[in-house]
């Protein structure tokens, strides 16, 4: 008996030890991301780690912001240095937070597209950038939204993500905000009917969408594209409501207290390079920021002729309460 | 020889007024130290004035009602069971006797799973609705009801009945002025649990509910998890204590129950009971069995094995099962194992004053405890391994003092004292009278504290660390929200297999694991 105990204890703490062991090497690079982003770690993170000699670390988190707040729970002694994922939206709340370093990349000259670097002190550098939109299955759709009065007649019909959450349900409310201006809360107060369910991230509305769920969901313009890659067919359509779009830019930032800013930078700069690019399209299913030939597929992908924006000024003055208010109304179903 | 006795017994004495100053003084400097950087970092006063916003109310009416609903539903359901147990004998009996174990120990994620994949099936939309959470909830809290109230009426001396029968034929006079007033206490002490279960419920409220039915826990969540709002987190915590501790206090008011199983009396039945009886199993059997069957069904549809594929490199790349069964199973056994012992020694003391700080445990939000072990290991560079371990040693201390305390505390004293006076020291009269008195007792506990870490969803989905140190339950809800239905299902069904296996091993070696805590929380 004394001998099994023996042994079982000496079990214990070998897998206690295993367990919190970790593996720590100087030339290191923690990144922090959403985990729809995970597809970099198999193709682009060898890559990186041969050229720079460098081991990376990945962490994925299930929506972009969860990595704000532990961004902020780790200001005091960071272990993440670079963020990759962070919009316009987020990166007020970031700066006011002294979350970042400014590093401007010397490949930002590639970018052609001024209007892509939404942050001028390079808080944050883009690498990628869609349109919103509603990806719908056209066989169990009742009717396709081309106005966004078109979902008012169609209940529990529609997967949108969690405003409060991720950072394509914050651009979509700024999208409603943005086409509807001051009476944006009339229109959620009939909108909210439509909505089955709200989920934390992208990832997580896609697999619930493809599970058949709901026959509509909040997405971006390149779904069709995606559709017809993955499925041969268009087995899945998208349309902008109202056909007046919005742009959401996606940034990667230097993480402030970070000791490892030299592979840092390297990885910044890399994410700019025709190398890295070129893969997002067909895995990211966003438009890189660097002119370049897109994959053919990329012809089914719809292009806004119209945008509308809201000013970043604004956004971070505002957008609190307007989660408040958008909280309240949902509430009150 | 006297003197020397007496000399031992102060000595005793004074080592147990020591330990106890050491516990009673322990568990609120952990509790500040646990705390102490988020607050330090995070909160300021000023911003407490939240509480009084409209948002609060609205939590506040939202949870109750939930909750009043979710109980009075269970209730509802268990009344066919519970006659049924009280007047007839078969294999049923049994049967229904099996389900107990579902409130405390069922993993929440494999409810949600088995919910989603019933609702797809429905005719009418439910999923993401109150309904949805309600038939969740009540799927959950109907066995509490029928243990309580079952062996409530069980314990009404039968001449009562008989006599009050001769008086009146009236089956409705019976009940109202014999069995309700015998099983009234029964009854508001298993529907405050209840109460309390579903004020406090997160993972099915997260995964089956919407934003409308966001109770305090959820709101919690969203504020530290979310915007880092720390003084809105805290003030929803408070509010949830003070609920919580006062509703421990109605229910510590009343008296324990006890769960012997009576001697059986065939009495005069409905066939209303059986058939509600049935409807009941159906619910509780339904649910734990889809999960095998769906797996199986997926498995053989689809011509994959997705219990090989769980374990295969690819999967594991994307979610790391094994290194989250590995995590998981080590935590489950370290924190039982040593909640175990810490149980045993504190429940030796016999002190009202720890009584009072291990039941206020249970007020403890485990949405703000996640966010403050997060930053505790942020801040002092501690491992997640021995963050978890403390935190689940936290939650896990009042459930299992309540588990072991009639036990220990109702140990016959005097063996103690016989073999102190034989000369025997403190830890030779723990190991050689106490403990192979105590061991059913002690393995019972150490196997139900294993079963709630092993399922526990709240403190590890808000903890994960980035993946870190991955745990089967996120890894299980990861899964499950990507929609990949032939892993999750397989995973379910392995969870409830294991759990369902060691009950019912517990069972084979005489072990009853059926009684119920004065209090938990999922």
């Amino acid at each position: 008996m004394k001998r099994l105990m023996t042994l079982i204890l000496i079990l214990l703490i070998f897998l206690a030890t295993t367990a919190c062991s970790k593996n720590s090497t100087s030339n290191s690079l923690t990144i922090y991301t959403y985990d729809s982003f995970s597809w970099f770690t198999e193709k682009m993170v060898p890559e990186f780690e041969r050229e720079h000699n460098c081991t990376v670390k990945v962490i994925l988190f299930e929506s972009t912001s969860k990595i704000i707040t532990r961004l902020i729970l780790e200001k005091n002694n960071p272990k993440a240095d670079i963020a990759i994922g962070i919009t316009p939206t987020m990166l007020a709340q970031a700066i006011s937070e002294d979350l970042f370093e400014k590093y401007k990349s010397p490949a930002v000259n590639s970018i052609k597209n001024r209007s892509l670097i939404f942050d001028s002190e390079f808080y944050t550098t883009p690498y990628d950038y869609g349109a919103l939109a509603v990806v719908y299955n056209p066989e169990t759709v009742k009717t396709i939204p081309n106005n966004f009065s078109d979902f008012l007649d169609q209940p529990k019909s529609l997967i949108i993500q969690d405003p409060r959450t991720s950072s394509t349900g914050t651009d979509f409310l700024l999208w409603t905000i943005a086409i509807y201006g001051n009476e944006w809360k009339d229109f959620w107060r009939d909108f909210r009917h439509t909505v089955l369910t709200a989920p934390a991230g992208w990832s997580e509305s896609f697999a619930k969408f493809e599970a058949g769920e709901a026959p509509m969901m909040v997405s971006y313009a390149t779904d069709t594209a995606y559709s017809i890659h993955n499925y041969g067919s268009s087995t899945y359509k998208t349309v902008i409501p109202g056909q007046k779009a919005y742009v959401q830019i996606e940034g990667v930032s230097l993480v402030k207290g970070s000791q490892n800013f030299k592979p840092g930078k390297a990885f910044i700069d890399f994410m700019l390079s025709d190398q890295f690019q070129k893969e997002i399209p067909l895995n990211q299913w966003m438009f890189p920021v660097i002119d370049m030939e897109l994959p053919e597929v990329f012809s089914h992908a719809l292009v806004p002729d119209k945008t509308v924006s809201i000013p970043t000024a604004e956004i971070s003055a505002n957008l609190e309460k307007w989660l408040k208010e958008w909280e309240d109304i949902m509430a009150s179903r | 020889m006297t003197r020397f006795i007496k000399f031992s017994y102060r000595e005793f004495s004074k080592r147990i007024r020591v330990q106890i100053i050491i516990i009673v003084l322990g568990i609120p400097t952990l509790v500040i130290a646990l705390f102490t950087p988020l607050f330090y970092h995070f909160f300021s006063f000023n911003d407490l004035a939240l509480v009084f916003e409209p948002r609060t109310l609205r939590i506040l009416v939202n949870t109750t009602i939930q909750a009043a609903l979710s109980s009075l539903i269970a209730l509802i359901l268990s009344i066919g069971p519970v006659i049924y147990l009280c007047t007839k004998k078969s294999l049923l009996n049994t049967i229904i006797e099996s389900t107990y174990f579902i409130p405390f120990f069922f993993p929440v994620i494999s409810t949600v799973i088995a919910f989603s994949s019933i609702m797809k099936y429905l005719p009418v939309q439910f999923h993401y609705s109150l309904p949805t959470v309600l038939a969740a909830h009540a799927f959950y809290n109907t066995p509490i009801y029928v243990m309580f109230l079952s062996s409530a009426i069980r314990n009404i001396p039968i001449n009562r009945i008989e006599s009050a029968s001769l008086e009146t034929n009236s089956g409705i006079s019976l009940t109202k002025h014999i069995i309700l007033p015998s099983v009234m206490n029964a009854l508001l002490r298993s529907f405050f649990l209840v109460f309390l279960f579903c004020f406090t419920s997160f993972g099915i409220i997260l995964a089956l509910g919407n934003v409308s039915l966001t109770n305090f826990e959820i709101a919690i969540f969203t504020s530290l998890n979310t915007s880092l709002n720390i003084p809105a987190g805290l003030a929803y915590a408070l509010i949830q204590l003070v609920i919580l501790l006062g509703m421990n206090l109605l229910i510590s008011k009343s008296s324990t129950q006890k769960l012997e199983i009576q001697t059986y009396k065939k009495r005069k039945g409905f066939i209303a009971s059986l058939i509600f009886s049935l409807l009941f199993i159906a619910m509780e059997f339904s649910v734990i069995l889809i999960s095998v069957f769906h797996s199986i069904i997926f498995s053989i549809s689809k011509r994959t094995n997705y219990f090989i594929n769980l374990f295969s490199d690819s999967f594991n790349e994307r979610f790391p099962l094994i290194e989250a069964l590995r995590n998981t199973s080590l935590l489950a056994v370290l924190t039982s194992v040593t909640i175990t012992i810490i149980t045993y020694l504190i429940l030796r003391k016999n002190s009202r004053i720890l009584d009072i700080i291990i039941t206020s445990l249970f007020g403890f939000s485990s949405a703000i405890l996640s966010i403050a072990l997060l930053t505790f290991y942020i801040y002092y560079h501690i491992p997640s391994f021995i963050v978890l371990l403390f935190g689940y040693a936290f939650i896990s201390l009042p459930i299992s003092y309540s588990f072991m305390q009639a036990h220990v505390q109702g140990f016959n004293a005097t063996l103690r004292e016989t073999a102190i006076s034989d000369g025997a020291t403190i830890l030779q009269t723990i190991r050689y009278v106490e403990i192979p008195l105590l061991m059913p007792v002690l393995f019972r506990n150490f196997i139900q504290i294993f079963a709630i870490i092993f399922g526990e969803f709240t403190i590890s989905y808000i903890f994960q660390s980035g993946g870190d140190f991955p745990l089967l339950s996120v890894v299980h809800y990861g899964v499950s929200a990507q929609r990949l239905l032939g892993e999750a299902y397989a995973i379910n069904s392995i969870t409830i297999l294991f759990i369902t296996a060691l009950f019912a091993i517990c069972s084979l070696m005489g072990i009853q694991t059926s009684e119920l805590p004065k209090n938990s929380k999922r």
